[in-house]
């Protein structure tokens, strides 16, 4: 049978549709009288939650920098987390955004992408805990200099710097040299475009679950489909 | 008129267009209803934002389908609208025999229930008369790529007709 002929009688079948629905007009009156609380509402305040602990975080690394900026090894280790921090805040922001601006009236596309970036915000942090890999040496760098700074003797044992005999910085430095370009090659690589990929695919999965690699598979047809050369 | 009731008079005409996409997204009963309210509600919520000078079915069928893939996508469904009773939308068969018509029709939807997300809604949007134009504005695909996504799909419908 061929389609146009059940279009026609799709909507020939209308009428007919029209005559045996019947609407209950009491249960309109009872959602509209409703006030729900968004689904969206909930994950708009985890986001500012999130804000809120990145900007306390930003605001004593930049105080711990501007007081070590002399310090070389002490100064970038406080960038480094700063990036950290920086990036996530940013992210965190982004997500924000798009809640704020989130229209179902806008087309297909565009509200199914930005819920499945929503969606999918648990990949970014697994993605940026690949990428700050190196950074975390930046941790017990900063942590001892605050102990040390704020001269709380009975914690100076946890010293490392003073332990390691300068060995940590040059630890750090390789580290950093090494991993930083393969974990911003990772870091681009793990996307929705290549999630076709395998590694990309387990690593998703595994990480933050089948749900939201389903999602991203989702956006990457939504995706393919929208840029589709015919 | 006040918004409610003109609210309520919209949903009353245009009743189909909800009917037809749950019956699309869900094949559960239940799953249906929660669908419907969850579409009515979203409607409702955005009903400010409508400008009048657009045509409302394609305004609504934007939310509901938006709505409607949504919802099908969530793994646990959480019913927001406890209050509303079952049965927002019911179909009431008056006759006992099914018309060859209506076997067809019945073969179609159960086709349309296997087709992918995007293409249920395209496919509904074809069968409601729509035109590519209009298909394009409520997809946010380009003309072009609505017009051959419908080709391929009447392809797959008319291979799945063919083993029936």
């Amino acid at each position: 049978m061929e389609l146009d002929e059940l279009k026609s009688m799709w909507l020939s079948n209308d009428a007919n549709l029209e005559k045996s629905l019947k609407l209950n007009e009491q249960s309109i009156d009872l959602i509209q009288a409703q006030k729900v609380a968004s689904k969206l509402a909930s994950l708009y305040r985890q986001r500012v939650i999130e804000c809120i602990f990145h900007s306390v975080a930003i605001v004593l690394l930049v105080g711990f920098l501007f007081n070590n900026i002399l310090q070389f090894p002490y100064a970038a280790s406080s960038v480094m987390l700063l990036a950290f921090y920086i990036t996530t805040l940013w992210n965190a922001i982004k997500q924000i955004n798009i809640i704020k601006t989130l229209d179902y009236s806008m087309d297909l596309v565009t509200i199914q992408s930005s819920l499945v970036t929503l969606q999918t915000h648990v990949v970014n942090y697994a993605k940026l805990a690949v990428l700050f890999i190196p950074t975390f040496l930046a941790y017990p760098a900063v942590l001892t200099k605050v102990i040390r700074d704020c001269n709380i003797k009975s914690l100076y044992a946890f010293d490392i710097i003073k332990q390691s005999n300068g060995n940590w910085w040059t630890a750090e430095l390789v580290v950093f040299v090494v991993l930083i370009p393969v974990g911003l090659w990772f870091y681009e690589e793990v996307s929705f475009k290549n999630i076709g990929k395998k590694w990309v695919n387990d690593f998703i999965r595994k990480s933050s679950g089948t749900r939201v690699t389903k999602a991203l598979e989702f956006l990457k047809e939504l995706q393919s489909l929208k840029h589709e050369n015919i | 008129m006040a918004k409610d009731q003109e609210f309520t008079r919209l949903i009353r005409d245009n009743k189909g267009i909800i009917y037809k996409i749950c019956n699309s997204y869900c094949t559960d009963k239940g799953d249906r209803d929660d669908l419907a309210q969850e579409i009515i509600y979203n409607l409702w919520k955005s009903f400010n934002n409508f400008n009048a000078a657009f045509k409302f079915s394609t305004w609504m069928y934007r939310i509901a389908l938006n709505v409607a893939i949504s919802f099908y996508r969530q793994e646990k469904k959480f019913k927001n609208h406890a209050s509303v009773p079952e049965g927002l939308i019911v179909f009431e068969q008056t006759q006992e025999d099914k018309t060859e018509v209506e076997k067809n029709l019945e073969l179609l939807q159960g086709f349309i229930n296997e087709l992918k997300e995007v293409d249920k809604a395209i496919i509904l949007l074809y069968l409601d008369d729509r035109s590519h134009r209009e298909i394009a504005e409520i997809t946010g695909f380009t003309e072009t790529n609505v017009a051959t996504k419908i080709n391929r799909i009447k392809d797959k419908l008319r291979a799945n007709f063919s083993k029936n």
